[in-house]
């Protein structure tokens, strides 16, 4: 070191640690738009003293350190409401975009109900008029084509989760890699024992972790060696030291087209799916489960119990033809999915929807248990509703959501599982089965009729009609009362006449109204008689009826004859279409709670709610996230005026060294000078 | 605090970006003029909103419902306007024809007409509507409801009794249409209890009245049968009996029969234009009848229950009757009987029309009324529907303002900040 005081000596130190602390002036106003970067300080120490007689002499100046100001805790902080706020971002940005699907005010489901039903009223006003049946059926097909397109916009959403679970993940495993090598940089890097670190590593480290915290939330605990090891899930090694792992994206084990998340551990991949929490990856897949999934099965309802209140009203109707009236609309229900990790012969198991008001909106899975038992667990509200022994093929399950299930023979082996989805296909699904605008089925199958020649004041009126059965093979075994074949005419079994006594008052009988074969009686007239329950009695097995109720009135007096028959050519009648277009507004769904609309604005209204407290908790966390970014930013970001102090603090007493050095030139010449 | 210059930035940036949020939420409001863009905007008023869209849109539907019926009621009306004009004018030739001036060839005249206006109502219950629709078929629209067989000289009614019902409101109906056979069909002949009759072999100058009910409760709705037969004692005057033909196994005689110890058990002594009672003494049968004339031994009346009988068969009775000549004395008092019957069954058929298009001149009533509730109904959703999601646009332009005002302040802090430095003053 120098030597007693020697001001050449003591200024170069000076003139350098100046330089020194220039330069990292430089450096922080070089990098002021670097992301991530944590402003410098150089740490100016004066040199040991060396002793003299005279006392201890300083011998200048000294950069001891360059050192990043950061507080770890406020770095910390940054990265878990980043965590936060992406998490929340993504859960606003899919809810928001479902919230408008769904409410779209011409391309929602509720102006295509409203049409369909309004072109219902139009034929029940006009029943002959084929432009009316022709308007009614485009209206169908529109509905059927909302229904769908709805789904396929949901699904639409489905593809881009998966889209972005496939790039976050490969995102992930990046910048695990970047930090492992980051790590073995900073542990390797020279002074780094005697507490000299590379900071600029160091910051490059910092903001790829907060970069992470984006996609997923991370658990970071720093080593000895200076690395820091990187977990996510409940303890998933995502960086350890200098080795990175990997996550992959994992096909659903039931369903390959949904993605979830995998954890690569040696030759396995683990599903971690249910471990992942915060960030983009959980938005992700929390959107999907608990938003969209429920969302499309609570669409998929409405389309199946329009489907069955709508077919079975117009399966009791009469079309243009006299024949009875078709299925109008159909779906498909999708059957349930196998884990594909099953044992090898394991049962086949199929489900057929039972009753559509009692459906819910959730999925089901089905679990072998051992000792050849099962148990049906409902996602919703984890909750197991079915449980018990297997039962032979051909047996099925029936369950109180509306389904039944059926396991078909196969070795029952715990463990194995599947998914049962009973809502998920019905809107996309969801068609509309007639074409022709004659078989829309307005009309009741059934005319009544008071003789002509009648002197009393009898009624006959046609009270309801609860069953059609137009297969004459099921007719029969059901003893419905109405037989025909497709293409043929249609006729009621029997065709009933009602006659009343010549002489008796008030006392009838009842005849084929084409045979006139007998069928019963003498009974006894009361105001408001029902005659079906009398025919069922004298002709039908004990507990069949025969579809419809027909009420007498007043006073019908003596000879007076009335007669039941089917509506053949009824063509203007139209009863039926009266109650398929009341429909629109009956409970028929969700335990008769509610109806198709009302079910759809619940719909609406959930996810428009889900959507404002996502918003809400999403401003609020930008807020916290500002918050955080500035307290970072206080403490480690430059300020250019505080760097333009320093720089003028530096520079001058850069030229003050150099001053000192030129006066110590000075005293040299004037020494050698002297000697000369 | 300390202060970043980046953090300087940030803080005017992220004002200006929130101010332009909120501006353009504000421009997008102001655009459409709603408040509630999406659901998540207001997620109660939202599924309220889409309740009210539903419930008003439905209201529409049964306005347009009611349209209908309107106009198809008034097609009804018209015709059946048309109808009752013609069976007026078939009564008042009735009540011409009568007139005992009249010759037979008058009367042919007559019934020429007659037939004219029984095919011009036939005409009026086989119309179609604009659809090809028949109006009074009942159910069966696409066959012609009327059609005259000419072999058997009868009318038939080939719909049925079908009506249709239209919801003009939330559990409320109307009845659209009226069918052929209540209009037409199914009208009561006679004195709509009990029809009187005169034997087709009689040979006097005897008239029947259509009869009076004097107790509906004792009406037994069979046939009677009275016989004019000769005195007990030669000279007397005629006597009559009155006999039950709807007992079985035999006919019951309740006038003029034993058993003795009631009054009528011989036949009574007839006066010419006194009421008869259908009494034994001890049963009442409800019926009472008047007989002028001089009636012939062996001459009958008979009394048998109203059955309905169809309109154009009373006309085509009609026109048969005025085509009948007055060839005697027997023969014309029938004559004038079968008018009597002709005008009380036009009369019939005129009160039952009449009874018909009151109800539908009712229905019309209702169908307004409930179109004045409807559209009550719907001015009330409309202002709920406007309160929840329209606009308040003096609240709008006064927000948009203030975020003007924002916004300027903004951007004029940031200008201010961003030319801040120490750098400036370094040369």
């Amino acid at each position: 070191m120098a030597v007693t005081g020697d001001p050449l000596r003591v200024g170069i130190t000076g003139l350098l640690t100046s330089q020194t602390a220039l330069g990292i002036v430089s450096h922080n106003v070089s990098n002021i738009n670097t992301d991530g970067y944590t402003r410098q300080r150089t740490d100016i120490v004066n040199n040991a003293p060396t002793y003299s007689g005279a006392g201890y002499l300083g011998t200048g100046v000294n950069v001891v350190n360059i050192r990043r100001i950061a507080d770890d805790y406020v770095n910390q902080q940054l990265v878990t409401h980043t965590t936060t706020k992406n998490y929340l971002q993504t859960t606003y940005d899919y809810a928001s975009e479902l919230d408008t699907i769904l409410a779209d005010a011409d391309a929602g489901l509720n102006p295509a109900l409203q049409q369909f039903f309004d072109s219902n009223h139009r034929v029940s006003s006009d029943p002959v008029s084929l432009p009316a049946r022709e308007v009614m059926l485009t209206q169908a097909r529109t509905l059927a084509q909302r229904f769908q397109i709805l789904d396929q916009r949901m699904d639409d959403l489905r593809g881009n989760i998966n889209l972005e679970i496939r790039d976050t993940i490969t995102e992930i495993n990046n910048l695990a890699r970047q930090i492992a090598d980051l790590n073995r940089d900073i542990s390797t890097a020279p002074g780094r024992v005697s507490g000299i670190l590379p900071n600029d590593l160091l910051d490059r480290r910092e903001f790829l972790i907060k970069e992470l915290g984006q996609y997923v939330k991370v658990q970071t605990i720093e080593q000895s060696n200076g690395s820091v090891n990187v977990y996510v899930g409940n303890g998933q090694t995502m960086v350890n030291d200098f080795n990175s792992f990997q996550m992959a994206v994992l096909p659903n084990k039931y369903d390959s087209s949904e993605l979830g998340i995998g954890y690569v551990s040696g030759p396995n991949t683990v599903d971690i799916s249910t471990l992942i929490s915060g960030g983009k990856l959980a938005g992700l897949l929390e959107f999907r489960d608990d938003v969209l999934t429920p969302n499309q099965n609570a669409l998929g309802r409405i389309a199946m119990s329009l489907e069955d209140t709508y077919n079975a009203q117009h399966r009791l109707g009469m079309d243009l033809n006299s024949e009875l009236g078709l299925d109008f609309f159909d779906y498909s229900v999708e059957q349930p999915l196998p884990d594909v990790n099953n044992t090898v012969g394991a049962p086949t198991v199929t489900m057929t929807i039972t009753d559509p008001n009692l459906l819910t909106t959730s999925n089901y899975v089905l679990r072998a248990n051992g000792g050849g038992t099962y148990d049906l667990y409902r996602e919703s509200d984890n909750s197991i509703i079915v449980a018990g022994a297997v039962p032979g093929t051909g047996i099925p399950i029936p369950t109180p959501d509306g389904f039944e299930i059926d396991i078909t023979a196969g070795v029952v082996v715990q463990g194995d599982s599947y998914l049962i989805r009973p809502t998920r296909d019905g809107a996309r699904t969801f068609e509309n089965l007639i074409d022709d605008p004659s078989m829309i089925a307005a009309a009741s199958p059934i005319i009544v009729d008071a003789n002509l020649s009648n002197i009393g004041t009898g009624e006959i009126q046609l009270a309801s009609v609860t069953a059609t059965d137009d297969d004459p093979a099921t007719a029969a075994a059901e003893g419905q009362g109405f037989v025909s074949a497709r293409g043929g005419t249609l006729t009621l079994d029997p065709p009933v006449r009602v006659v009343f006594d010549p002489l008796v008052p008030d006392q009838f009988t009842l005849i084929n109204d084409s045979t006139l074969a007998p069928i019963g009686g003498p009974y006894v007239y009361t105001p408001g008689i029902d005659i079906a329950p009398l025919v069922e009695a004298a002709l039908l097995a004990p507990g069949d009826t025969l579809g419809y109720s027909v009420i007498l009135t007043g006073q019908p007096g003596l000879n007076d004859t009335f007669s039941i028959n089917y509506n053949t050519q009824g063509t203007s009648a139209n009863a039926n279409m009266l109650e398929l277009a009341k429909l629109q507004t009956s409970k028929t769904m969700i335990n008769g709670d509610t109806n198709y609309q009302d079910a759809y604005g619940q719909m609406v209204s959930t996810v428009g709610s889900q959507t404002h407290q996502v918003d809400i908790a999403n401003n609020a966390q930008e807020v916290l996230l500002r918050q955080a970014e500035g307290r970072r930013e206080s403490i480690s970001g430059v300020n250019l005026d505080e760097e333009a102090s320093n720089m003028l603090r530096f520079q001058q007493a850069y030229q003050a060294a150099a001053q000192v050095i030129s006066t110590a030139n000075n005293m040299f010449q004037t020494l050698i000078q002297s000697v000369r | 605090m300390r202060v970043s210059t980046n953090q300087l930035n940030n803080v005017a940036i992220t004002s200006i970006m929130d101010q332009q949020e909120g501006l353009s939420r504000t421009q997008e409001q102001l655009a459409t003029g709603k408040r509630v863009l999406s659901p998540s905007d207001d997620p109660v008023a939202a599924t309220q909103i889409l309740a009210l869209q539903k419930n008003t849109d439905i209201t529409s539907q049964y306005q347009d419902n009611i349209t209908y019926i309107k106009n198809r009621l008034g097609i009804e009306d018209e015709l059946i306007n048309s109808a009752t004009n013609v069976i007026q004018r078939v009564r008042e030739l009735t009540v011409q024809a009568a007139n005992i001036t009249n010759s037979d060839k008058d009367r042919q005249a007559i019934s020429q007409e007659v037939q004219q206006r029984l095919e011009e109502l036939m005409g009026i219950a086989n119309t179609k509507d604009p659809n090809g629709e028949y109006i009074f078929g009942g159910y069966k629209g696409e066959i012609p409801p009327i059609t005259f067989d000419p072999v058997t000289k009868t009318f038939n009614y080939r719909g049925d009794m079908g009506v249709r019902d239209i919801q003009v409101g939330p559990d409320y109906y109307i009845q659209q249409t009226n069918n052929g056979d209540e209009l037409f069909m199914r009208v009561r002949n006679g004195n709509e209890t009990f029809v009187t009759d005169y034997g087709v072999g009689n040979t006097g100058t005897g008239t029947i009245d259509s009869g009076i009910v004097t107790d509906p409760t004792l009406i037994q709705n069979h046939t009677y049968q009275i016989d004019f037969v000769a005195p007990a004692i030669p000279g007397d005057p005629i006597e009559y009996t009155i006999t039950d033909m709807s007992t079985l196994p035999l006919p019951t005689v309740i006038v003029g029969a034993p058993p003795a110890a009631v009054p009528f058990d011989v036949p009574q002594v007839y006066t010419a234009g006194q009421s008869i009672q259908f009494t034994d003494g001890v049963t009442d049968y409800g019926i009472e009848v008047t007989i002028d004339g001089d009636p012939d031994i062996g001459d009958n009346f008979t009394v048998t229950p109203s059955s309905s009988q169809d309109i154009f068969t009373t006309m085509q009775d009609l026109i048969d009757t005025l085509n009948r000549p007055r060839s005697s004395a027997a023969n014309s008092v029938q004559i004038d009987m079968d008018h009597g019957v002709a005008l009380q069954e036009l009369d019939n058929g005129l009160n039952k029309m009449l009874g018909i298009r009151a109800g539908l001149g009712a229905r019309v009533n209702s169908a307004e009324s409930q179109e004045s509730v409807n559209s009550g109904y719907n001015l009330y959703l409309q202002k709920n529907l406007s309160e929840l999601q329209d606009l308040d646009y003096a609240e709008a332009t006064s927000r948009l303002n203030l975020q003007l005002v924002g916004m300027q302040a903004a951007q004029q802090v940031y200008q201010k900040v961003q030319g801040l430095t120490l750098f400036n003053y370094i040369q």
